[in-house]
């Protein structure tokens, strides 16, 4: 039930998660480097200074998928105060240090000041840590369900095809998932992402393509178990064609098996690509990524700020362990009376 | 006599999400000293809940004891009450003084031990001796069960022994102790009735030696009568009714007694109806041996016109792969079915009978060619299915059907009784849309008397009885000139079976189609055919007419087997 409610929150975050993060510009990229690697619940002052160009208004649906550029750009200031037409800021620097600077009123936006609370503080550029932690979750969840369709798709396809015709075809195959078995994992993401380029779909693929072997070996074992019975052997007898006793005699009966790998395989994806990001061949910047923001902020855990890495590595930790226990609740849900 | 064991009152509940239902209700069973008391009843009856519960064997919860109280003697003659003894207490008593024989025997020894093994560490954990004397003791026991050269068996894994085997090796594993009580829960139901007759020799003969008390449950009546002194019928978690075994077989009291006696086919001819429990119990018939007042049909129906082979077997020849040389090269094989030739008139009915192994399986399967003959001709209706092409084969199926054996595994669970029955009628295109196929469907589901409200139930939600019936249903679906009924009545009870055995009998009459009956059991072949085949290591050993094979069988094997059934008569 726990499981339910945090993947449901996720997703809801993930679909949303311009509308709710604090910094909606594309990839919560808003750099403001005065205030990086501040610590949780920092807050401060900002001057709201219109830009060059104003950027177009993007429409809903587009902002829902890439979030918007803020017509105007930050200026950390500990003070301000307006002389005549102009407006004369302390703008900040460090702790401590700060620049007096002023700026004519025809620049400024109408409501100049904005105060601002990083609730988990800011990463070396001064990009907000919750901002992106949440911008994230799109690519963890989109991992997850990506190589878990495709895993499923392969590994019931070969997995029932080898369990059901048993003889040269099962050879073949499982000659086939131990060739794939034998590769680690790893090896292969970085041998299918050097020949499909670098990047956030590259991975999503990779990982799909590794996870498939369990899926297939799981469904071969089922498969063989169930053909075995007696209604299997009555299909023949009633002469149903092969493609209609799979579908509709054995694949309904196995389903509870593979729902319940599918979600574990789901928790492993999002451990691979955060794994893959770390390295550097996942998702590459700016996209936030979990992975790669730990990889990002991993220096600071031994310094002053160790909550920069800490976050993602929690949110991976809670993600996963959701997934794990919906596997669990499906496994137990599915287990319907009746079962073989 | 002494007494040893003393059942009162008993009553146990099985709680599941809150729900209680009751198993067994205030029964009092007594078991002296050297006296085989059987517990007879079909499945669901409470017998082996209460055996179970003797050596609280039972997983508590979900079960509860909610009354009564089981007192066991013990060799010093201290009682005590089993329900209340401490776990400490009752694991001293299993396997030393009361032991128990289970019903599977493939199952119930660890395959990874030898047998010889498995035996000495139930006697080194109860005596405390040595090994070596352990070792000499377990020969010992072999040989006091018969087994064939005991210092080899004692070395053999499991599966390298026959059932009959493994069943020995069990009661000597029971035996080990010399316990006082031995629980036999349905020990030879699983068994052939060749070797069923000898291991029921000797239960009985150890049973007198060791001046033991028995509890022998089983559903078989026959069975019963052959081995015990007293008898217990239980019935929907009650004892209905208890008495020394010559009596209760002359003159039964309960309906439910009669009726169990009443429904074995033994007792009838070919085409009679079977009497089942409710005619009893609604007080229709009140004798064993009353008839049923329904008119018979006229003979006509038993005398089969031998026009044309409706089937023609010859030569047939299925062998499997035994043992394969390196690079895959076949040196032995298992000869299931060798040399077969055979056929099967219009109308007709053939009782196949064999032993477990004999191959009368692997032949009703090759004839549907659900295993490819290696050689050999099956003509049906003049077209070869063993040359057919796949196409031609796939449209023949409509033709031939097979009941199976096991109404629990022969229907896809997660499909409902409509669609599972509807399925053959939309594939091979019987209907022409939807509406027509539920009608179908609905017809078929009362022609097997089950309700149209059951179209949309899931098999997990009726008995074994139902399903064979929903089973019978779906092959009749469409309309098959030729039926093949694999051991379709050996997983029922008796009554049920009765019941099933009307239907099939009705259906015949009413679809018209020609059948093969494969049976393990003479008696229902014998009720149900016109012709018998005896079937022994893959050949066939005799053929004749149904009443004249049984009562004047010609081969030895034949006249071995017919002498082993139980007659369920007390000599």
């Amino acid at each position: 039930m726990f499981g339910l409610v945090i993947i449901c929150l996720s997703f809801l975050l993930a679909v949303f998660a311009y509308f709710i993060a604090p910094d909606s510009s594309p990839n919560a990229n808003k750099m403001t480097v005065e205030i990086g690697g501040e610590k949780p619940g920092f807050t401060i002052h900002f001057l709201k200074i219109k830009n060059e160009n104003i950027a177009e208004r993007v429409p809903f649906f587009l902002r829902l998928v890439n979030g918007q550029e803020q017509p105007y750009s930050l200026l950390p200031i500990t003070s301000y105060q307006k002389v005549n037409d102009s407006i004369i800021v302390q703008k900040y620097i460090d702790e401590g240090i700060t620049e007096r600077q002023s700026y004519h009123q025809s620049k400024v936006e109408q409501e100049m000041v904005l105060r601002k609370t990083f609730l988990l503080g800011t990463d070396k550029f001064g990009r907000d840590i919750l901002s992106r932690l949440i911008v994230g979750i799109r690519v963890s969840l989109s991992v997850g369900l990506i190589a878990v369709t495709i895993s499923v798709i392969l590994g019931i396809l070969l997995g029932s095809l080898a369990g059901y015709f048993r003889g040269r075809i099962d050879d073949i195959i499982m000659w086939f998932i131990n060739v794939i078995w034998s590769i680690p994992t790893l090896l292969l993401v970085f041998a299918l992402t050097l020949l499909l380029g670098k990047g956030f779909w590259q991975v999503f693929i990779a990982v799909g393509l590794t996870m498939w072997v369990n899926v297939a070996r799981l469904v071969r074992g089922q498969v063989m178990a169930v053909r075995e019975l007696e209604f299997i052997e009555a299909t023949r007898a009633l002469g149903y064609s092969h493609t209609r006793t799979i579908v509709f005699h054995i694949l309904p009966n196995i389903l509870g098996p593979v729902m319940v790998i599918a979600a574990s395989n789901f928790a492993s994806a999002i451990v691979i690509e955060a794994g893959l990001s770390f390295l550097g061949v996942g998702v590459q910047p700016p996209q936030p990524s979990w992975g790669l923001m730990i990889k990002e902020n991993y220096n600071f855990i031994i310094t002053h700020n160790p909550m920069l890495a800490l976050a993602p590595g929690l949110a991976i930790m809670i993600l996963v362990l959701a997934f794990n226990l919906l596997g669990n609740g499906l496994r137990d849900a599915l287990n319907v009376r009746g079962k073989l | 006599m002494s007494e040893l064991l003393s059942i009162q009152n008993l009553q146990i509940d099985f709680t599941s999400d809150g729900v209680t239902s009751n198993a067994v209700q205030d029964v009092s069973v007594e078991v002296q000293r050297g006296e085989i008391v059987a517990i007879v009843g079909e499945s669901g009856s409470g017998k082996s809940v209460t055996a179970l519960s003797i050596l609280q064997l039972l997983p508590s919860p979900p079960a509860v004891f909610s009354k009564g109280e089981i007192w066991f003697t013990e060799e010093d003659g201290r009682k005590i009450d089993l329900l209340k003894a401490s776990n400490e207490t009752i694991r001293k008593i299993r396997g030393n003084e009361i032991a128990m024989i289970f019903q599977e025997p493939m199952t119930s020894l660890n395959p990874v031990h030898t047998c010889g093994h498995q035996v000495m560490e139930a006697i080194v954990l109860h005596q405390k001796i040595s090994g070596a004397e352990a070792k000499k003791k377990t020969i010992e026991l072999f040989e006091s069960v018969q087994l064939p050269n005991p210092p080899l068996i004692y070395n053999r894994y499991p599966h390298q022994l026959s059932g009959g085997q493994k069943q020995r090796v069990m009661i000597a594993m029971a035996m080990s102790c010399n316990p006082s009580l031995l629980i036999c829960d349905e020990p030879t139901t699983a068994l052939d009735v060749t070797v069923q007759k000898t291991i029921l020799q000797l239960i009985k003969n150890l049973q007198q030696q060791k001046n033991m008390g028995v509890i022998f449950i089983s559903h078989d009546l026959g069975v019963v009568a052959e081995v015990a002194d007293k008898v217990i019928v239980m019935y929907k978690g009650q004892i209905v009714e208890e008495g020394a075994v010559g009596e209760l077989y002359k003159n039964p009291t309960h309906p439910y007694t009669k009726a169990l006696l009443a429904c074995r086919p033994a007792l009838h001819v070919k085409g009679e109806r079977l009497p089942i429990v409710s005619d009893f119990i609604d007080g229709k018939l009140t004798g064993v041996h009353d008839k049923l007042q329904i008119q018979e049909l006229p003979k006509e129906a038993a005398i089969v016109v031998k026009t044309h082979p409706l089937l023609l077997v010859q030569k047939l020849k299925v062998w499997f792969p035994g043992k394969t040389k390196l690079f895959g090269k076949q040196t032995e094989f298992t000869k299931a079915v060798n040399d077969v030739s055979f056929d099967v008139f219009e109308g007709e009915t053939v009782g196949l009978v064999g032993e477990s192994g004999c191959g009368k399986s692997t032949l009703g399967r090759s004839i549907l060619q659900l295993i490819r003959p290696t050689a050999g001709s099956i003509l049906f209706k003049g077209q070869d299915l063993a040359k057919a092409p796949k196409d031609l084969l796939r449209s023949m199926r409509k033709d031939m059907q097979i009941i199976f054996q096991d109404p629990y595994s022969s229907l896809n669970p997660r499909m409902t009784v409509g669609e599972a029955i509807g399925e053959p009628i939309k594939v091979h295109g019987l209907a022409a849309n939807n509406r027509q196929k539920k009608e179908k469907v609905i017809e078929l589901l009362e022609k097997v008397h089950l309700r149209p409200e059951h179209y949309n139930r899931y098999p997990h939600e009726f008995s074994g009885g139902q399903r064979q019936r929903i089973v019978i249903a779906r092959a009749l679906a469409l309309h098959p000139a030729f039926v093949i009924c694999d051991e379709s009545v050996s997983a029922l009870d008796v009554s049920v079976q009765a019941q099933v055995l009307n239907l099939l009998n009705d259906l015949k009459k009413e679809f018209k189609f020609t059948s093969i009956f494969i049976s393990h059991d003479l008696s229902v072949v014998r009720y149900i055919s016109d012709r018998i085949m005896v079937m022994n290591k893959g050949e066939i050993v005799e053929t004749g007419g149904a009443e004249e094979l049984y009562l004047h069988p010609t081969s030895t094997y034949t006249q071995n087997l017919i002498a082993s059934i139980p007659k369920g008569i007390v000599a």
